[in-house]
């Protein structure tokens, strides 16, 4: 139903309007794109990625095959391409043979030996140690991990670079894949952005790596000021796999800069994520075998709380849910903007917007994925499919609901808002009114049975008729009760609206971020100017404590578990004291070692602790039944 | 009569002055009992201890009176030779038994600290409350340890139970709010 309402209300008309200007409303907010030192990749021409790419054919345990080699393909032969076997994974390779000697040339240029210094990422300080120790180390098993999974091979990053810089040569311009659509109350602008190749692992030490990476980002304007002066109301950018309220910014917030109308966008190195604000980013990947481990620690904390009173300590809270962010394996996602600038009147310019509404053959047709296909069960080093399909085949839903993918459904344009809280009030007034006459007879009725019960209560032979009156007075009571109650939340309802139509009219200011739950926000100065004692920790910490385990598996068997467990808490301890939160890990050893040691007195003395607890229920009923008497 | 705002906020800091005076108090008390609980209770449970052995003494020597005494060879460490290990390092570490001599110096240097700590907790310092907090973990994990080894005697019962007590009262929503500056400028503001 919602979708046919959503169907209905792209009119034919409109969306014929919008096709014309569709190529100048892109234009006049194409975005301005803030790279980070040592970027590779930039938004490409597919046509020149596709000239260079193979297509191959996957089932599920069977070699690959190719179906058109490289040098054969066209843009046009993808979307002409027949259905194949539904099983079967189609992919495009982008990389296929590696020359040792580029790639050891391309390799010294990483090491920063004849390479432009300008143009070289440096992690800088603080990486390590923003992190967790338990983070670390699950970082480290991740990258252990790496090994076992199906992965994009070390070598396929430098090639894919290498391969990249002849089109980008041919191509010099880059380019962005747009769509203006009327979708509900709003006209969205979609900027696609498509790269050959993710190196966030290999090139800035993030989670993964993948042939070819389709990014995008939406600007929302009301389609009843496309005859006027356009302005737009909101702005989404796209990051990660996130959606909803937290993407979307107002046009007016500060956040949301813009260069000459238009907007910027800082761009996540390797990854090609999309940022408000410029800065390091932490990205945290959730384990969910882990999650049974979390609902465990979630309980025991609520309970000590509860036990020593500290349910109103809010910062505990907020530090305990952070003791729980390290059961994730965090990664920096560097969106610094301080490399190439693309978009109006910078470094590079965009080329000319290529439309893809009504999607081309290419867009529609080809539902395979974008680069190599590496069959890891997490995914995250497959490339990606096309900008209108998921992996699966499935039609994205930022393609097929680009209001809805950033909660913006809810949102009513400012010039349509007095307009609709005038409908709403009168809807609600409507709804009161009713409530009201509901309520009258409610009361009329159960005034009525209230006299036949007094009544019936003067007569003892009429007892069982009684009874079903005074049943009768029960529910019509609750009745009442809800209605009243009902009643009393429509008139404040109502009274919120006549506030929020005064503002509206006054044309005063309203919040503009009250919708952003969890802010994705840069990280602070503190954390990145952390101090170099503390990062040469973080470095070192986990290496020295295997080596560590190690050394004492072989000279001191013996006393193995004391002394790991005594390593441990000291490397444990020095680590909480670089990271501030000292006197909370000494609290939280203290109370686990106070937990085990009462299960063992409890254990060793059972009859003794009965007795203690019986004890201590009996002096304390007796303790609050004599204050009740003396006071 | 009804009481004004800064009326009920003057006697709430009142009230909570009075009670900071019964935290320190308290924790100066329960701190230096238990310290010195560690070095006379323990000397007492040796003292105790060394009566009763010379009685198993004897048994035991008459019972060794049927075989020949064959006392352990030990080497140039004062280590026992017979003892089934390998390395330098696993022969000392078996030689190191939880004796009254280790307890001893056990015993006073927790006493010592605690002894300090409760000195700084009563000067609300936030620093003595950590250390005290610190001792607790110490002790509770000798405990622990004295428990799952072959070394335990029943003196770790009672001290394991204070040590729960003590983590109980210095983990306390009022102890916590008396020792950590910021949430005491969140309660007075």
């Amino acid at each position: 139903m919602k979708d046919e309402e959503k169907n209905k209300s792209v009119g034919p008309g409109t969306q014929s309007a919008i096709g014309e200007s569709a190529n100048k409303l892109l234009l006049r907010f194409e975005p301005v794109l803030c790279f980070t030192k040592g970027e590779k990749f930039f938004p490409l021409d597919t046509a020149g990625y596709v000239e260079n790419c193979s297509l191959w054919e996957r089932l599920p345990n069977r070699e690959a095959i190719c179906l058109i080699p490289k040098g054969q393909l066209t843009l046009e032969k993808l979307g002409k391409l027949e259905a194949g076997n539904p099983k079967a994974v189609r992919f495009l390779r982008f990389v296929e043979e590696v020359n040792i000697k580029e790639l050891a040339t391309h390799q010294l240029q990483q090491l920063g030996i004849g390479t432009d210094e300008k143009n070289i990422f440096r992690a800088g300080r603080g990486r390590l140690a923003r992190v967790g120790y338990f983070s670390r180390f699950a970082d480290t098993l991740f990258s252990f991990l790496l090994f076992a999974r199906g992965r994009v091979p070390w070598s396929t990053a430098a090639a894919a670079a290498i391969a990249y810089k002849p089109i980008e040569e041919k191509y010099s311009q880059p380019r962005y894949y747009g769509r203006v659509v009327h979708h509900g109350n709003w006209i969205v602008l979609q900027y696609w952005f498509f790269y050959a190749f993710n190196n966030w692992r290999s090139g800035f030490f993030g989670t993964n790596d993948h042939e070819a990476d389709w990014e995008m980002i939406c600007i929302y304007i009301s389609d009843a000021v496309l005859e006027k002066d356009i302005e737009p109301e909101w702005v989404a950018y796209a990051s990660h796999d996130n959606h909803g309220d937290d993407l979307r910014r107002h046009w007016n917030d500060t956040e949301v800069k813009k260069i000459d109308g238009h907007p910027v966008i800082y761009v996540g190195a390797g990854s090609h994520a999309s940022y408000f604000r410029a800065g390091e980013y932490m990205t945290e990947l959730p384990m969910p075998f882990l999650s049974p481990v979390i609902r465990v620690v979630e309980r025991v904390q609520n309970l000590w709380r509860k036990l020593v009173s500290q349910s109103d300590d809010e910062e505990t809270q907020e530090q305990e849910s952070k003791l729980l962010n390290i059961l994730r394996v965090p990664f920096v996602d560097y969106a610094r903007g301080d490399g190439l600038m693309v978009g109006p009147k910078q470094e590079k310019e965009w080329d000319e917007p290529c439309l893809i509404e009504p999607p081309p053959a290419w867009v529609r047709n080809y539902r395979g994925l974008w680069g190599l296909y590496t069959g890891d069960p997490f995914a995250g080093e497959d490339a990606p499919a096309g900008a209108m399909h998921n992996r699966d085949g499935s039609i994205r839903s930022s393609w097929y609901d680009p209001v809805g993918w950033s909660g913006l459904e809810k949102v009513v344009p400012a010039d349509k808002a007095i307009a609709i809280t005038l409908r709403q009030k009168e809807k609600i007034q409507t709804r009161i009114e009713t409530l009201r006459e509901q309520l009258k007879e409610k009361r009329k009725e159960l005034e009525g049975i209230g006299i036949e019960a007094a009544a019936l209560r003067l007569q003892p032979d009429l007892q069982k008729q009684l009874e079903l009156h005074n049943k009768k007075i029960e529910e019509l009571s609750g009745e009442v009760k809800s209605l009243r109650g009902q009643l009393a939340s429509d008139k404040a309802l109502l009274q919120s609206l006549t506030g929020y139509e005064k503002k509206l009219s006054n044309g005063e200011p309203l919040p503009l971020r009250e919708h952003i739950r969890h802010e994705h926000a840069p990280a602070s100065e503190a954390e990145l100017n952390r101090n170099r004692l503390a990062e040469i920790w973080a470095a070192a910490s986990i290496g020295l404590m295997l080596i560590g385990f190690v050394a004492l598996l072989i000279v001191a068997k013996q006393f193995l578990i004391n002394a790991i467990i005594t390593i441990a808490f000291i490397v444990l301890l020095i680590e909480s004291w670089f990271r501030k939160n000292f006197s909370r890990f000494v609290a939280n050893v203290s109370v686990v070692l106070a937990l085990v040691s009462g299960l063992i007195l409890f254990y060793q003395f059972f009859q003794y602790s009965i007795i203690a607890v019986v004890l201590a229920a009996g002096v304390y009923i007796l303790w609050e039944n004599l204050r009740e008497l003396w006071t | 009569m009804t009481e004004t705002k800064s009326q009920r906020a003057i006697a709430t800091r009142a009230s909570g002055r009075k009670s900071v005076w019964i935290i320190r108090f308290l924790g100066l008390f329960l701190l230096l009992a238990q310290g010195a609980g560690l070095i006379f209770g323990g000397a007492y449970y040796f003292k105790l201890k060394g009566r009763t052995e010379p009685v198993k003494k004897d048994v035991a020597d008459s019972k060794s009176n049927a075989q020949p005494i064959s006392s352990p060879k030990k080497d140039e460490y004062g280590i026992d030779d017979t003892l089934d290990v390998k390395n330098p390092i696993e022969r000392l570490a078996a030689s190191i038994g939880f004796d009254e001599r280790a307890y001893k110096i056990f015993s006073r240097v927790m006493g010592g600290l605690l002894g300090l700590s409760a000195i700084g907790f009563f000067f609300r310092l936030r620093g003595a409350w950590l250390i005290a907090l610190l001792l607790q973990g110490v002790i509770l994990y000798l405990c622990l340890s004295l428990y799952f080894s072959n070394e335990l005697i029943p003196l770790v019962y009672p001290i394991m139970l204070y040590g729960i007590f003590m983590v109980l009262f210095l983990n306390a929503g009022a102890v916590r709010k008396a020792f950590l500056p910021r949430l005491v400028r969140k309660d007075e503001a």
